[in-house]
């Protein structure tokens, strides 16, 4: 009746390379047609090998020969052999360590780090209004880049419309128009 | 060391170097292996070997692409799947009334194999298409499940039904009688 399970089971071992489970040998004892398949498909292996030769001889030999000068004719392989760089294990390590060390700094600073700006000023003894008076007094630090940025992107762009116009020349003195005679 | 002496996986490394010869030493050994796998998905013999050079030339041009964590005749297997179902397409678009050869012979037929022939091989070549080519590939070529799963593109589970069904049938068309009156 569970013969078709059990059937299975015997053929589940063969490929999975697993000894049967005991309950399957039990019946294999009494059940005469597992028995059987069992034995055949126990056999399976040899018999394949052993007729394997002489199955094979049934085939045209001249394909060989075709086929070899098909690739005579043919390019080889594409490029040269390219393994994967193994870079993304790698990477991925120094990403998490990375991670993991910017967490530890984190933890270990001192809180006293965490102090702000503006919290050290009141720590000195100097309001707010009396800081912002002394901000607009200074010049901003970033004013002399500015202009220094601006001088250059203006002679860049004179240099580049020069450029410009003596290509434009040199194009027209290579095609001079010859006249017809 | 020569060409005969080296494994399928060596050779295919020397044919990424560059080495023809080495290419050609696995022509020799897979091509009436091929021949065999392909029997059933193609119609005529002009066709199989059609398909026998496309599958070789293109292992050929992409042999820079083989992965050697696999076995050479698994990829080369692969590629051969591929190429058959590609050709059976092309066929159908163009001839809507095309139909591969039929997978299950008649009952007679199996019988006159049988008397014929003691080959398992010839006897295996009766049952359907793919419980044939999970044989081939798991006797033949002594691949693993997981390996027949990728050239069949089929699941793991789903092949192991495959080879339990063929070796099923198989037993039965041992043990069924001679007369079928």
């Amino acid at each position: 009746m569970f013969c078709s399970i059990y059937k299975w089971y015997i053929s589940r071992a063969l490929d999975s390379g697993k000894s049967l489970p005991g309950s399957v040998r039990r019946h294999i004892r009494r059940c005469a047609s597992c028995r059987e398949f069992a034995q055949f498909t126990e056999s399976l292996e040899n018999r394949f090998v052993e007729d394997m030769p002489g199955f094979l001889d049934d085939y045209n030999k001249a394909l060989n020969e075709k086929i070899i000068s098909a690739l005579d004719k043919h390019p080889g392989p594409k490029s040269a052999p390219k393994r994967r760089p193994a870079l993304v294990p790698v990477l991925a390590a120094a990403s998490a360590l990375l991670v993991i060390s910017i967490c530890i700094v984190w933890l270990v600073l001192p809180s006293s780090n965490k102090i702000t700006p503006l919290n050290q000023l009141s720590q000195l003894g100097i309001s707010k209004i009396s800081f912002e008076n002394m901000l607009v007094k200074i010049d901003s630090p970033y004013e002399e880049e500015l202009t220094e940025l601006k001088q250059t992107l203006k002679s860049t762009a004179d240099f580049l419309l020069s450029r410009v116009d003596i290509k434009i020349g040199e194009r027209e003195e290579k095609s001079p128009k010859v006249p017809h005679t | 060391m020569t060409a005969i002496q080296l494994s399928d996986e060596e050779l295919a490394s020397k044919a990424t170097a560059g080495s023809q010869t080495s290419f050609e030493e696995l022509v020799y050994r897979y091509s009436p292996r091929l021949f065999h796998f392909l029997r059933h998905k193609v119609n005529t013999d002009q066709d199989i070997e059609d398909l026998i050079q496309e599958t070789f030339l293109k292992a050929f041009r992409n042999i820079d692409r083989y992965d050697p964590d696999w076995k050479f005749s698994t990829w080369l297997y692969t590629i051969a799947v591929r190429l058959s179902i590609s050709d059976y397409r092309s066929k159908k678009a163009k001839d809507p009334s095309f139909v591969p050869i039929p997978t299950s012979p008649e009952p007679e037929e199996i019988v006159i194999q049988k008397e014929e022939s003691q080959n398992i091989w010839i006897l295996a070549r009766t049952l359907k298409k793919e419980q044939y080519e999970a044989l081939w590939l798991r006797y033949a070529e002594d691949m693993s499940i997981k390996e027949i799963a990728k050239v069949m593109k089929k699941t793991q589970i789903y092949t192991r039904v495959l080879l339990h069904r063929a070796r099923l049938n198989l037993a039965k068309r041992f043990s069924q009688p001679a007369c079928v009156f």
